[in-house]
């Protein structure tokens, strides 16, 4: 298959640090039309670091992302807010602007960079929050409904004008089992009913292995590596084997080095 | 004991400079931008929401009409009285009009309006712009394409821009008010000549310049109120403290701008 053969997003050798931190260590990976590709990494590992990356909101200080071969940190504003018109993003706490409410915010992105009559801007919110199985709760406002529906409206938001991407932070954390799963489905459902290529940040490794075409292993900046659910879970990596099953001993460590405790314990 | 060298102290020194040099910077480079989506992005078809504008409006202007009147009407009281406190020694209370109109018109109705509204309106834009920033939502913005100075910043601007010189005639309108109060009830001068001799006093470039003032001190406001909101970070600790620094530094720059202005002012006879 051609699409097969040339990833429509790549990220090469990404470096990225704050503060002297290095977060991102020559990150590489190339994700395929349609498929849903999972970051997964501990907490602080730069998941969302890269993600951001992708989307433009970092510069890197090294290395490259394209998206459909267009070197994203090197296109003009206007280009680049053309390839954001594409892609949806759904962010960790949503994201949703706290003043408007949820009808307003879905119909944001519509009345902003679409011509649409307000009735059809109407029908278009409609059908999106229909689809998040939040019909009639358009008038509330963020602030007055659950986190579960947050994240569900900030999902409606992120499809309202059909993009070809979307990428997902952390989409099921915080989330009860049964929502989360709601999620999960939603992830699963524009994959293949509209073809759209996912990317999503998570560390749930329940919903790893409900959505993910691919999953790549991100640990202290580096992509240890790239397999579908079966390589994945069949890995003879001790780190992803660790990882993938909680375990507290391994090479993923907490401890710290017990050399100085006593100096550190009665340092002041 | 630790030695601090010289060194340490010059190296730190230029460190606060050199961040001080980038902060002054960065709020030119977005007073530029607001510029740039005010007059050319409305040709561009990205003009900013106009009911957003309007809601700014009625936040800045209308929602302060009471305590800006208050607060100029004391002055206007208090400007009378210590000034006919002077004046009676020479005999002149007469002039207390005269007094009280020019220096509320030239100075204390543009600065007070402008105190109040950095302390109402900018601390509300820096928090709300803050929060915003520290709960991802400019972020989302940016992904969405939406640029959040136009979608923003700009009907801050405008709204301040337009208000503030409209709270400072209402200012000065309220401070010979409260002059005109203590001059008819306490100090025996006839209502009319009050009037009359007001008028007589005051000259029109005494109202404009203050109104000009009022426009600069708006354009600070804005910029370091939406500077501080857009930069902040470190959680909900970090909105307070971007919002205490705001008030602080609009406080400062109203009046040392206060003092170039009317240097300017003083010096070109205006």
């Amino acid at each position: 298959m051609e699409d097969k053969e040339k990833p429509v997003i790549e990220v090469k050798n990404l470096v990225k640090s704050f503060a002297g931190r290095r977060i991102l260590n020559g990150v590489d990976l190339q994700i395929y039309k349609g498929e849903v590709m999972v970051i997964m990494g501990g907490s602080g590992c730069g998941k969302s670091t890269l993600l951001r990356h992708i989307i433009g909101i970092l510069r890197p200080d090294e290395g490259q992302v394209l998206i459909e071969g267009q070197d994203i940190n090197a296109v003009p504003q206007r280009e680049l807010d053309k390839i954001r018109r594409r892609i949806g993003m759904l962010f960790q706490s949503g994201g949703l602007i706290d003043y408007m409410n949820i009808r307003n915010n879905i119909a944001l992105p519509l009345r902003e960079h679409t011509n649409l009559d307000e009735s059809v801007i109407d029908i278009i919110v409609n059908l999106k929050l229909s689809m998040v199985s939040m019909r009639g709760m358009g008038s509330l406002l963020p602030c007055e409904i659950s986190g579960g529906m947050n994240k569900r409206a900030a999902l409606a938001r992120a499809i309202a004008l059909d993009p070809v991407f979307v990428f997902y932070d952390e989409p099921t954390a915080g989330l009860d089992p049964v929502v989360a799963g709601v999620i999960d489905q939603l992830i699963l459902d524009f994959s293949k009913k509209l073809a759209v290529t996912s990317v999503v940040v998570t560390h749930d490794m329940q919903s790893v292995f409900r959505i993910a075409s691919r999953i790549a292993m991100l640990h202290k900046g580096e992509i240890v590596t790239v397999g579908t659910r079966e390589e994945i879970k069949n890995s003879k990596d001790e780190l992803v084997q660790q990882f993938i099953n909680g375990k507290p001993e391994g090479p993923i460590s907490f401890l710290q080095k017990g050399d100085n405790y006593l100096k550190e314990l009665t340092e002041k | 004991m630790e030695n601090k060298k010289p060194v340490d102290f010059i190296s730190s020194l230029g460190a606060k400079v050199n961040s001080l040099l980038r902060t002054i910077t960065d709020i030119f480079y977005l007073f530029m931008q607001v510029l740039h989506w005010l007059f050319i992005g409305p040709f561009k078809g990205k003009a900013a929401n106009r009911e957003t504008i309007f809601e700014q409006m009625v936040f800045v202007g209308v929602k302060s009409i009471i305590i800006v009147f208050f607060i100029a009407i004391f002055t206007g009281f208090v400007l009378a009285m210590q000034s006919a406190y002077q004046l009676q020694q020479l005999g002149a209370v007469i002039y207390v009009t005269g007094l009280v109109a020019v220096s509320i018109t030239r100075e204390l109705g543009p600065v007070l309006t402008a105190l109040v509204v950095a302390g109402r309106v900018g601390a509300a834009i820096t928090a709300q712009l803050g929060s915003m920033k520290v709960t991802e939502q400019i972020e989302s913005l940016e992904t969405m394409a939406i640029n959040p100075i136009r979608f923003l910043v700009v009907p801050r601007f405008l709204a301040l821009l337009i208000m503030m010189p409209a709270l400072t005639a209402i200012a000065d309108l309220s401070g010979i008010l409260g002059g005109f109060i203590i001059g008819v009830t306490n100090l025996n001068i006839n209502g009319h000549l009050y009037i009359e001799m007001t008028k007589e006093f005051l000259a029109l470039k005494d109202i404009m310049t203050g109104l000009f003032k009022s426009a600069v001190f708006g354009v600070i406001i804005c910029l370091i109120a939406c500077y501080k909101g857009l930069n902040t970070e470190g959680g909900a600790e970090g909105v307070g403290r971007a919002t205490t620094e705001s008030v602080v530094t609009s406080f400062v720059l109203i009046i040392l701008a206060d003092a170039i202005l009317t240097a300017i002012f003083y010096f070109g006879n205006m």
